[in-house]
Order: C-alpha cells, then structure tokens, then sequence
C-alpha cells in the first residue's frame, strides 16, 4: 500500500499566517494613524530618491539629464533579479499557451474542471502562474517612486520647489546643488519636446511590440493591437506636454526594458521585415511563428484550406510549445519546425 | 483563467487608469499664490482667477475688479499641461505692487500690467517674454521685476517703457525691493544684489550658499534676508558686507521677514518663526514659534501682534511680539495659505487657496469679513 505522503501545507501555512499578521499589524499602524502612508512612502523610497538624483547632478558634470539616467539605470540593476525572472515566468506561460488551449477544447464547457487541469498542467510543468505578477508587483512602487523623485527634483514651478524643501534631506551639500541645471544636450528638461516624444513613443512600441504574447484569439489579438498603440500614442502624447526630463526616464527605462526582454525572449513578435513573399510569390506574414501557425488554423476554416493543413499546423504547434524542452528553446528554433511542418503540409497536399 | 471580452478590457482599462494616475501623480499643478496689499485706504487684491480686485478694507466691498482681455496675459487657455491652467487672465505669485496712484502686477506668464489705482483701467502692459515667479515692485518712477530668464527688467512706471535690464546668473523667483534708489533682490544663483535703481549698474553682490526666493527687508541701513542655505542673513545695505547670520533653522526661508523694535521675525519652511535681535541676530525668544506646517506665507505685525501663517493647513497664528506664545488661533480656512500676509490697522488681511479674502481681528483673531474673489 501506497505510504500517504505528508501534508506540505503545515510550512506554508506558517508562512501565510507570518504574512497575514504582518499585513494586519501593518494595516492597524496605518487606520490608527501610527503610521502615514505618504510619511512610509516618502522617508523609504521618494526622499531617498530625490537626494540622490539632486546629489549626482551635482557630481556628474552638474546636468540633472545625466543623473536621472545614472539613477534610471541603477534602479533597473538592482531590479535586474526581479525583472528576469518576470519575464523567464512570462516565457514559461507563453510556451504553456498550446496546451492550455488544448485543455480549454477538452473542458471549455466546464469551467470547474477546466481550472483543475490548468492548474494540474502548472504543476507538471512546473510553472507558478503568480510568477509574472509578483515580481512586477515588487517593482511597482520602486518605478512609481522614480517617476516621482525625476518630477519633484526638477521643481519646474513654484509649487514644486515648495514640496521639493520637504524632500530634501537639510545637508550643505545637497543645498548648494540647487537650482539644477534644466539643460540637457540643448533640450529643456522642464518643458515637453517633440524629439523626446517621439523617442519615448517608437521605444515603448518596440518593447510593446517585443513582450506582447500571441494568441490565437481574436479578442486578445485586438486587445494587444490597441495596446500595442495605444501606450506609445499615450506616453507621446505625454511627452509632448510634460516636462522632457520625465520622457528622459521613460527612454532609458524602455531602451533598458528592450535589452532585458530581447536577452530573455529574443526580439519575439518583432521580426525583422521578411521580404521571401517577393521572392515565392506568396504572402509571409511577419510575427511570431506560433501566432502564424494558430492564425493560419483559426483563418483555415473560413478561407475553405484543407483540414490537413490545419492539422497539421496543429501538430507543428503542438510539437513547438508542448514540451519543456519548448519552453527554454528559442524562438528561432520554433520557427525552424514550424516552416519545417508548413512544409510537410504542402508537400502531402 | 481563459479571459473574456469583458475582463480583458476591464484589465486594459486598469492598466490605462494606473498609468494616468502615475503620470499625474507627479504633477503639483501650478495654482499660484495671490496677495493683498493696502495702499490709501484701499485694498489691493490679485486673484487666484487671474485679476485684480479693489476692495474697501472695512467690509469687503468691491470697488473696482480688473482682468486682462483674453490672450493679452500670455497665457494659453485650454493647453493640457502637468501644470496646466484654464485661466485667461493666469496666475499670479505675489502681491501687487503700488505707485504713484497706479497698480502693477506681473503674471506668471511675464506680462507686467499697470493699472489705474481709483477706477482699474488698464493703462499698459509689457511683455517680458519669460516667466515670473514672483512679483514687481515700484519706486523711483520705476517698475523692476524680476523672470526666469535671470534678468531684472526696469519698466518706466508711466507708461511701461524699458529702461535697462540687469542679468544673473539664473533665475529670479524672487520680488525685488526698491529702497533709496537702490533695489534689493534675490536670485536662485545663491547671490542678493544691490543695483542702482536709475541705470541698473550693481552695486554688490553678497554670496550664501542656496537660492534666495524671498523679498529682502531693509531697515536702518541693513539687508534682512534668508536664503535656502537655511541660514538667515543681515547683510550692511552700502557695502553688501555680512553683519550677521543665524544658523539654527532646519529648512529654507522663503517668507519676506518683518522688523518691530529691535527685532527682526522671520518664518522658516522647518514650521518655526524665529525672533532675532537685529542688532546681532541672537535669539529673542527662548524658543522659536512653532507652527503646525511650514511657514510660507511673509509674517505681518498687526495691533502689536505677529501675525503667522501655516501652509497646508491654513492655520493663523497670533502670537506674542515679547515672548513668543500663541495668543490666538483661527482655524476657519481649510485650504492651504502661501500668499504673504497684510495688515492695516489692526486688521490681518490673509489671501487663501480657495480664493476668498478673509479679514481678521490682530489682537483677538476674529474673523471680521471673509468675501470670494472670484468674479
């Protein structure tokens, strides 16, 4: 007879009673008024912040344009950790989308046991679903707080510079830093730019562009369309009318964002543009060759192809994403078996 | 798990929410901080809506109100900004100032106006092409302000001609004083000057270690100023040579201070109110005048009491000349008061955020009348 295996909940209970009652301590600290949540916020991320970007413009040429992108690229090292393993957990999920979707035809109808085998699927496959968010979660508040700390120390009006005085932390030093220099490479880092909107909204395209996870269906295509400009459009928008030492930010972030996101997943549904239609003759569209593969099954139908094509791009799917193997592979690895499977498709029709 | 139409775009507009809020989360939008001044019996008030109001200091009542006509103040009406403003007439951050029966004001937006004191015609307007971030001041038939592009700007107060501008180096966000044709004048490149208020030639420069935003005073032949150095200085005003310096404050000092036999009170942004003797800038107090934010607003003698203001709270502050205790409080403004404080005789007259001119009783803190100034 089977030896019952012992409960491992006990350990993770301890855990999550550490974690609740910290939460309730912390929340009772908060209603009673023991603690602020602004006073919390300020003295451990905000002030912090603020002197040190004050402080560096002093010693780095004394240009404010280069201590927000020493400081811009400090923070995002110090969340390199955080970050890359948000974005392998990402990966992990795409990889899993296959099967998932495999499972959401066996069990669409009930939703109960659908949750069951998707979790059982997360289990084999070892991949904690909570992985992308936590570490962004962490993140959150440390981008909320650079932001932030770039607004307050450049203290463009008059209201700022007053809320600027309850920052700083009262050293010589740092008074004598003050006022900062606005100037960077000839632009005005206190008023919006239109060269600096267009570099923040072409930077946030092509990481939008890069993360964006394909999906065969049409709502969350659609979905990621309108992200995929709506979030450069926004923040050029903003560029354009916000002081251009935040857009500043929002480059460095986003050009480190890319490196990190192309180190992990390559450039993924970014593709170079392929030209090889010109040379066959046939349409080639570009993205990611997953999306091609589900896009040409989910389109198959209403186009009248054979359901051996269909199939048979099923299986190159399934074959691309449905091992582990697949999911630490790279891209161009996959996109090698799915031509390699569009390939044998052709060749048997 | 498998999203639906509906929680996808409840997440997109999650996202979208988030990303506002961030963004706008930094923004301190500008609003400006009016003040009043009291010149012949007359009220001189400008506006957070971007005008001047005239009003009679025993009721409130209005004589005249004066607004630019649409797009002369510089101002844009509708741009979105992080610090946007819908207002024609813009914003103001000080006090009118008056001469020769004429009222100047300057805008944020570097459009300089003279006004006539008795009916508020609007007799001329100069544009300065920078902005202004404090205010004018006028004597010797002279308006000079003060902009961000480092220069003060000398406007003949007749009839709004330039006649010579001085240059810093950096901006100047504070409002000058003119005293003996010399004017007075702090700039955010750490120095206050001393220039020649007929041709602008300088007459010193005194060096402190951060940017002076404040209005100097000048009594008996010395310079009382504070600077963001957070020390407080008294500098001789022929020589530009240093008398003295207090070293005791935790923050920066950005209020004008105000003098009354023998000592000079100055409010600091570290929510104190310091007494010093002006003769060798000892503490006159045992200690300080604590106040629950930071003292922004000038501090005003009114009845024999000083008269202070807390930031954020908008609190008002009676306090003891002779020994520094709070004789009163007033509570009743609810919104932030940064515009510098006026008195005329016994009454303090307190500019608020939410546009309204409270008058109040010096020596009991009794509000007298509070009237809107809005149109």
């Amino acid at each position: 007879m089977a030896e019952a295996k012992p409960k491992p909940v006990s350990g993770f209970n301890v855990r999550r009673l550490i974690i609740f009652l910290l939460i309730a301590v912390v929340l009772f600290l908060l209603i009673t008024g023991v603690i602020s949540i602004t006073g919390v916020w300020d003295t451990i991320l905000l002030n912090p912040m603020v002197n040190f970007l004050v402080l560096m413009s002093k010693y780095f040429l004394g240009s404010f344009g280069i201590a927000i992108i020493v400081l811009t690229i400090i923070i995002r090292l110090l969340m390199f950790p955080l970050t890359m393993r948000q974005l392998q957990s990402s990966k992990a999920m795409q990889a899993l989308q296959p099967k998932m979707k495999e499972l959401q035809k066996k069990y669409g109808k009930d939703q109960q046991k659908l949750n069951q085998e998707v979790m059982k699927l997360y289990k084999e496959e070892g991949v904690n679903p909570l992985g992308c968010a936590l570490p962004m979660l962490i993140q959150f508040p440390i981008w909320i707080a650079l932001y932030q700390s770039v607004i307050q120390a450049l203290a463009y009006t008059p209201e700022n510079l007053l809320g600027l005085s309850k920052q700083l932390y009262h050293s010589s030093i740092i008074q004598q830093a003050l006022p900062l220099n606005h100037y960077f490479l000839g632009l005005d880092l206190t008023s919006g730019n239109i060269f600096m909107a267009i570099l923040t909204a072409v930077s946030m395209w092509v990481l939008q562009k890069m993360s964006t996870q394909p999906s065969a269906d049409p709502q969350a295509q659609s979905m990621n369309r309108i992200m995929l400009w709506a979030m450069p459009l926004v923040f050029g928008f903003f560029s354009l009318t916000l002081p251009s030492g935040l857009s500043l930010y929002w480059v460095v972030s986003n050009v480190i964002s890319i490196v990190m996101q192309y180190r992990v997943t390559g450039w993924g549904t970014l593709q170079k543009p392929s030209f090889a239609f010109l040379r066959r003759g046939t349409p080639q569209p570009a993205g990611n060759p997953q999306a091609k593969i589900e896009g040409a099954a989910s389109t198959g139908k209403k186009e009248g192809k054979s359901d051996a094509l269909q199939q048979k791009g099923a299986e190159a799917s399934g074959a691309i994403s449905g091992s582990k193997e697949a999911a630490g592979s790279d891209i161009d690895s996959q996109r090698k078996k799915v031509r390699h499977g569009k390939r044998r498709s052709k060749r048997k029709n | 798990m498998f999203d639906t139409r509906r929680t996808r775009l409840t997440k997109v507009l999650i996202v979208a929410a988030i990303l506002v809020a961030l963004v706008l989360s930094g923004c301190a939008g500008k609003r400006g901080w009016p003040g009043t001044i009291s010149e012949g019996g007359v009220l001189y008030a400008s506006t957070m809506d971007g005008r001047v109001v005239a009003l009679n200091p025993d009721s409130g009542s209005r004589r005249w109100d004066w607004e630019p006509s649409a797009g002369q103040s510089g101002q844009t009406a509708s741009s979105f900004t992080c610090a946007g403003s819908s207002l024609v007439g813009g914003l103001f951050y000080s006090a009118p100032a008056f001469a020769d029966d004429m009222v100047f004001v300057a805008f944020h937006s570097g459009t300089v106006y003279a006004i006539n004191a008795d009916n508020g015609n609007q007799l001329w307007v100069y544009d300065l092409r920078s902005s202004v971030s404090g205010g004018p001041a006028a004597g010797n038939g002279t308006v000079f302000v003060g902009a961000a592009n480092g220069k003060l700007t000398a406007l003949d107060a007749g009839n709004g001609t330039f006649e010579w501008e001085f240059s810093t180096k950096n901006e100047i966000w504070a409002t000058p004083a003119v005293v003996d044709g010399v004017v007075y004048f702090g700039s955010l490149d750490h120095n206050l000057y001393a220039v020649n208020a007929v041709d602008g030639t300088e007459n010193w420069a005194f060096k402190t270690d951060g940017e002076i935003a404040s209005i100097p005073l000048i009594v008996d032949g010395v310079v009382y100023i504070g600077s963001f150095d957070n020390r407080f200085y008294a500098v001789d005003a022929n020589t530009g040579k240093q008398k003295w310096v207090f070293e005791g404050a935790g923050n920066w000092f950005w209020s004008q201070a105000v003098y009354d036999n023998g000592i000079v009170y100055a409010g600091c942004l570290d929510h104190n109110v310091y007494a010093l003797y002006a003769g060798n800038g000892t503490p006159a107090w045992p200690k300080p005048f604590k106040a629950d934010d930071q003292v922004k607003s000038s501090p005003v003698i009114a009845g024999g009491v000083l008269v202070v203001a807390s930031e954020d709270d908008g609190k008002i502050y009676g306090v003891d000349l002779k020994t520094g205790k709070q004789k009163w409080e007033f509570d009743n403004i609810g919104t932030k008061v940064l515009s510098p404080l006026c008195a005329a005789g016994g009454t303090v007259y307190i500019n608020s955020q939410d546009n309204k001119l409270y008058a109040l009783n010096a020596q009991t803190g009794i509000q007298v009348w509070a009237v809107p100034l809005s149109k």
